[in-house]
């Protein structure tokens, strides 16, 4: 077992840092107050190859592996302090994981070279208002027709949604919930498609420059060969990309997290109190010794998931685990940043309170903290 | 040919867990009664490429394959001897 990271992992770690925290962190705290997406910064992250980590290098893209790939992630977290932007560069990564995967070799050229460019703008659409962990709840209906297919139905929280020039729609056919998933589809649908509509930008609790819509389709019609893999299996489509997503997210989770770790670590050595740093108080090291001890298992548990993605393999039980494990510890490391920071912590020029109303999402998307447990306890059999 | 023990047991102690249905047999329905589910799968999955050594496709997805014990253990033995 070997815990090295090549030399070209360091420099684009490095790289990856110094960009971020040069281009990203300007007017962050404008763009969350007025709840604005950075296109600027898109555009920045799309030129410093962030979009294009894992696209094939046949399609423009850099075409790395998962682990290297995890690593630039966490890298672009730890840097960015940009929560929503780094929520809406993993959801177009995690669209063309989608297309990667599963697209034909024409769906790919017509997309992946524009999604990796940052050029198109893409969504998952999966949730819907009674469907939300129940994924095969959903109502969103695709029914086959000569010219292709018609979807009908909404969606809700959508990621991107508002800017999304292309949408991948979870829909299903037939009657019933199938408990198999065996009649939901996958299919892509364009802005501008006839019935298709967006709707108005959510105000949230935090990530607020991430956009989040519902989205509508009314018997929008879809040529066939917009379906992605074969019809009726999307909740396939979905278990495989659902991973990925975890492995994605826990990284971003990570970056921040080991960011509330320095900060809050700078902030304890320099704060004085009673004539002695504050960070004296094993009151307070203790909460950023968790931090560090919890930044570490994490580091473990996601480059563990990631290898083993990258050796094919099937990782539902590790992308629970580690998901649940860091969004869990980066939330509460979080609002611990905000307690040894007191007061300062409580303000927003100190930032500390973004990352903590950032971090209470980490915890519901992505599956909830809940449902992770759930798939864990069904793994070990209970 | 009948499926073998381990798959039978399996199915039977973990996917069928708790759920009413009776005494499963080979060619009962696995989709219908609710036994193979969507996280189902996944660990039906997982046994499988463990167990036998094998490695499920996306393009073996399929519900004829996944409809009962006896269509699971076909499944395998496709794999096992192509």
């Amino acid at each position: 077992m070997n815990f090295t990271l090549s030399d070209t992992q360091l420099i684009q770690w490095e790289s990856i840092v110094e960009f971020s925290r040069r281009e990203l962190n300007a007017n962050v705290r404008e763009n969350d107050s007025k709840g604005s997406f950075p296109m600027e910064n898109w555009k920045k992250c799309a030129e410093m190859g962030l979009l294009s980590l894992i696209t094939p290098e046949q399609y423009g893209g850099v075409g790395e592996d998962l682990l290297s790939s995890a690593l630039s992630i966490e890298a672009f977290s730890y840097g960015c302090e940009d929560g929503g932007l780094v929520h809406a560069v993993i959801t177009q990564l995690c669209c063309i994981v989608l297309l990667s995967l599963y697209g034909t070799q024409q769906q790919k050229q017509n997309y992946l070279g524009r999604l990796s460019s940052g050029e198109l703008i893409a969504a998952q659409s999966i949730t819907e208002p009674d469907a939300g962990s129940d994924v095969l709840a959903m109502r969103t209906r695709v029914e086959g027709r000569d010219i292709g297919y018609l979807i009908t139905g909404s969606k809700v929280f959508i990621s991107n949604g508002p800017l999304a020039d292309l949408v991948f729609v979870f829909a299903k056919s037939g009657e019933g919930k199938s408990s198999f998933g065996g009649d939901v589809s996958c299919l892509m649908v364009e802005k501008g498609s006839a019935g298709y509509s967006v709707g108005s930008p959510l105000s949230k609790m935090g990530l607020r420059t991430l956009q989040n819509s519902e989205l509508f389709f009314d018997e929008v019609c879809v040529p066939e060969d917009m379906m992605l893999g074969k019809s009726g299996h999307g909740m396939f489509i979905f278990n495989e990309c659902i991973e990925w997503e975890r492995v994605f997210m826990t990284a971003a989770h990570l970056g921040t997290l080991e960011r509330v770790l320095e900060k809050s670590v700078n902030y304890v050595k320099t704060r004085k109190q009673f004539g002695k740093e504050i960070g004296k108080n094993q009151s307070v090291s203790n909460k950023l010794g968790a931090m560090k001890m919890n930044l570490e298992l994490g580091k473990l548990m996601l480059y563990k998931m990631a290898w083993l993605k990258d050796q094919g393999k099937r990782v539902p039980l590790e992308a629970s685990l580690g998901k649940l494990f860091v969004s869990e510890s980066l939330k509460s490391a979080c609002l611990d940043a905000v307690q040894v920071h007191g007061a300062y912590g409580y303000m927003q020029e100190y930032d500390v309170e973004r990352d903590l109303r950032d971090s209470v999402a980490a915890t519901i998307y992505s599956g909830t903290s809940e449902m992770q447990r759930n798939i864990i306890a069904s793994i070990l059999g209970l | 040919m009948p499926a073998d023990s381990k798959l039978m047991e399996f199915i039977k102690s973990d996917l069928a867990r708790g759920k009413a249905v009776g005494n499963l047999q080979e060619t009962d329905d696995l989709i219908g009664t609710e036994i193979m589910d969507s996280l189902g799968i996944m660990k039906l999955i997982l046994f499988l490429e463990d167990n036998y050594s094998v490695k499920i496709s996306d393009e073996d997805l399929t519900l004829e394959n996944f409809s009962t014990i006896q269509s699971i253990h076909g499944l395998v033995q496709k794999k096992v001897n192509p």
